[in-house]
């Protein structure tokens, strides 16, 4: 006879921990392992809290990452987007009421610079952040609190939560203030699996 | 000083406009459709397209909730990544309580609320005329406070325009309202395009995510 779901579990859950602690220990050990992967892809789920809302705004999308700066970052629903970075270079990309079109100017640098400290997240290094003090916590959490008041203002604190696979962030939440959060949470997540070159430069 | 004067004449009359003619006016009574306001309490979310002077191009999310009948407004702009960037709410004054850049220069929070008034709000004062434009479109028309005018004009297919004039019948904002035509936005429009006409110019266009009527 088959055990109940919920009691494999919490049989599971210390081991789970373990895990956990046993790759999130230490800045080496998290350096160790995320030096380990060279490629990422996952599903996310992108849910908005703010008190005005009653109910969070949820995004999908896919995301996917290869060493040392390739990222492509695309929102699928409700509002189609892409983002993607490659040899250095942002681009990004919005469906409109007149099909694909690309964005320049504005918050371009910004994303730029928030991609860049992404690559830096998922290399593992994420005490050498000139931006963000960063704090491990005995749980397999990281915080990220911004070094300057003015960047203070935008984002109070980053909390990443490492998945039980070693060098895998599981869900990463960015408050903005009190009771205004974003929660990113990503699903099946796929390491060191070959990634063709073209996600990151196919766009719309 | 001849030059001056035909400098400062031909200034006057590039300010001046005119409203257009309404043929056969109805006498007193609102035509069919040109109330295009929501009624009772919505929260609506949008992609907005900001076209600004620079004709750079943003795209971002706005949630708005609206109470028409005491005629408050909470607004929300957010990344789409989800970065809050401009929260305020009007209860009859601006209320800014998070701007960050773009969106913190002086005076764009009141600007951007002002338009959220003339998309989402009827006017306030009552219908002055009505009838039908020359190209058969049915039209409503407000003398407001300010010695400006407001014109509805609602198309065969329910899809309308807004423009609003200042007192110079210079026409200084323009908004359409257009449907999906597959009724899947609870009868409001799917598409709402905001022009500010003048030197300083810039087009919001709003496509609809999201509606929900809110509890009262």
């Amino acid at each position: 006879m088959s055990k109940p779901i919920h009691k494999v579990c919490l049989w599971a859950l210390p081991l789970l921990s373990f895990l956990c602690i046993g790759w999130a220990e230490s800045w080496e050990a998290l350096r160790a392992a995320a030096g380990e992967v060279t490629a990422v892809q996952a599903d996310f789920v992108q849910e908005k809290h703010l008190p005005i809302l009653a109910r969070p705004l949820r995004s999908e999308g896919v995301f996917y990452y290869q060493s040392p700066q390739s990222l492509r970052w695309e929102y699928r629903t409700p509002l189609r987007s892409l983002m993607v970075m490659h040899d250095g270079r942002l681009r990004r990309f919005v469906s409109g009421p007149a099909g694909w079109s690309e964005e320049k100017g504005g918050g371009i640098d910004a994303m730029q610079f928030v991609m860049q400290e992404i690559s830096q997240w998922l290399s593992g290094h994420f005490d050498e952040s000139k931006v963000f003090q960063a704090q491990l916590s005995p749980d397999g959490r990281i915080v990220l609190t911004p070094r300057e008041a003015s960047m203070q203002k935008i984002i109070e604190r980053i909390v990443l939560n490492l998945a039980e696979q070693p060098g895998a962030i599981e869900s990463v939440l960015i408050y903005e203030g009190k009771d205004a959060y974003t929660r990113m949470t990503f699903r099946n997540m796929r390491l060191n699996q070959p990634i063709d070159s073209a996600v990151f430069q196919k766009v719309p | 000083m001849k030059k001056g004067l035909y400098l400062l004449c031909f200034v006057f009359l590039a300010a001046c406009g005119h409203l257009p003619d309404i043929r056969q006016p109805d006498l007193g009574r609102m035509p069919a459709g040109c109330d295009i306001f929501p009624q009772g309490r919505w929260q609506f979310v949008h992609s907005i397209e900001a076209t600004p002077p620079d004709g750079s191009r943003q795209t971002m999310l706005g949630v708005l909730q609206l109470s028409p009948s005491d005629r408050t407004i909470r607004c929300v702009m957010l990344t789409v990544e989800g970065l809050v960037l401009f929260e305020a709410y009007y209860d009859g004054a601006v209320h800014i309580q998070r701007a960050v850049p773009p969106l913190d220069r002086p005076g764009l929070g009141e600007g951007l609320i002002r338009d959220l008034l003339l998309i989402f709000f009827a006017p306030e004062q009552p219908l002055t005329q009505s009838g039908q434009l020359e190209n058969g479109d049915r039209i409503c028309r407000f003398r407001l406070p300010d010695g400006g005018t407001q014109d509805i004009a609602i198309q065969p297919t329910g899809d309308w325009t807004l423009r609003r004039y200042n007192a110079w019948q210079r026409v200084t904002r323009t908004v359409h309202g257009e449907s999906d035509g597959q009724g899947s936005s609870l009868g409001f429009p799917a598409r709402l395009v905001l022009q500010a006409h003048g030197w300083l110019g810039y087009q919001l266009t709003m496509s609809l995510l999201e509606v929900e009527p809110l509890d009262d």
